[in-house]
């Protein structure tokens, strides 16, 4: 029997792209599958230079010390998702875009997180780390938040975006964000954040060990949304969607700095 | 006016920061950011439109978030119309 595309989930196991090129290669995806035209994805991908994404509500004057960046070649750009900010650098880095049908479309926001936090507890597990879900949108292990994700809902389409940490440069990221006292009453990042790192050794840098949490990753997506994986590219039509977007949304300091764009 | 800030984090939510500008108790205009949840994000350009006119008080704003949020089916998570009436109460 021939299987059909929402049967499928398309993993790509993208190269490094500039920041406001990985937040369109994203957001093009999601409109494929909105569209019907790409099956429900899976993008794991890297930053090149390091970059900052700031959530769509904050506030890159308040969150971010764009100065710092600057000086040091950090991509600053806004995501389409809610959330904090973030120093992409040392991590693995996730999207997936699932049509808004069956299970997913029925659960709360709330549950959402849950379920699709579910699949990166078990890779991490199978990995040896004992990671759990802590509600909004974390998973802990070790007393320390080691992936984070944050979601958005547009044209049908479900987009999750994620981070596992394999490392934490806490000079780094004190220097490029702008974290508020009220922030880290609680603790502060410092002991709320852990890394493979600190949990699991040196491993975490080894390339085996990152292609092997990867395709776990996939496998659990794969399984909760009961698909198989075909392994693909973008689409031509996505690329040049993509470079449109790159141009006009996140390239662009209408959107990153004032929030401000006209989505395709 | 000058504009006045507050950022809270009200317990088991996210940041929420407020810049605001009234006049005679009344608000001229509100802009919020932080690290929470809002669906569909563009909402937030309905409740900070909606809060303009309303009194600086505590219960009046929480009246017309939760009216705007019903109405429009606005999903919150990591905020609430509680924490930003708070907030925008505290802003100097």
């Amino acid at each position: 029997m021939r299987r059909e595309m929402s049967d499928m989930l398309r993993v790509i196991m993208d190269g490094p792209k500039r920041g406001a090129a990985n937040m369109a290669a994203d957001y093009a995806v999601l409109l494929s599958v909105s569209k019907n035209e790409s099956p429900a994805t899976l993008r794991i991908y890297r930053w090149r230079p390091p970059a900052v994404t700031i959530g769509y509500f904050q506030s890159m004057r308040d969150d971010v010390r764009r100065d710092e960046c600057e000086k040091d070649g950090i991509d600053v750009i806004r995501r389409i998702t809610g959330g904090g900010a973030v120093f992409h650098e040392h991590e693995i880095t996730y999207s997936l875009c699932v049509p808004l049908r069956g299970r997913i479309a029925v659960v709360s926001v709330l549950e959402s997180y849950r379920l699709l936090c579910s699949p990166v507890i078990a890779a991490l597990r199978q990995c040896g780390i004992d990671a759990h879900y802590s509600p909004v949108n974390d998973i802990v292990a070790g007393g320390g938040k080691i992936s984070g994700c944050a979601q958005t809902r547009r044209s049908g389409v479900l987009l999750q975006h994620g981070t596992i940490l394999l490392d934490v440069d806490f000079e780094k990221m004190f220097r490029y964000l702008n974290v508020p006292p009220e922030k880290s009453a609680d603790g502060g990042s410092r002991a709320r954040v852990t890394s493979i790192r600190t949990l699991a050794g040196g491993r975490a840098m080894d390339e085996h060990f990152i292609r092997g949490l990867e395709e776990r990753c996939a496998d659990e997506f794969a399984l909760l949304l009961d698909a198989d994986i075909a392994r693909q590219g973008l689409s031509g039509k996505e690329t040049e969607c993509a470079a449109e977007i790159e141009r006009d949304v996140f390239g662009n300091e209408r959107w990153n700095r004032e929030r401000k764009a006209t989505f395709l | 006016m000058t504009e006045l800030t507050a950022v809270i984090k009200a317990p088991g939510e996210k940041l929420l920061r407020v810049a605001v500008r009234h006049g005679g108790g009344v608000l001229s205009s509100v802009r919020m950011s932080g690290d929470f949840f809002m669906y569909p994000e563009e909402s937030i350009d309905i409740l900070e439109r909606a809060l303009v006119g309303v009194a600086v008080e505590e219960q009046a704003l929480i009246g017309v978030l939760e009216y705007e949020i019903s109405h429009n089916g606005i999903e919150l998570a990591g905020v609430s119309a509680a924490s930003i009436a708070r907030a925008i109460c505290a802003a100097k």
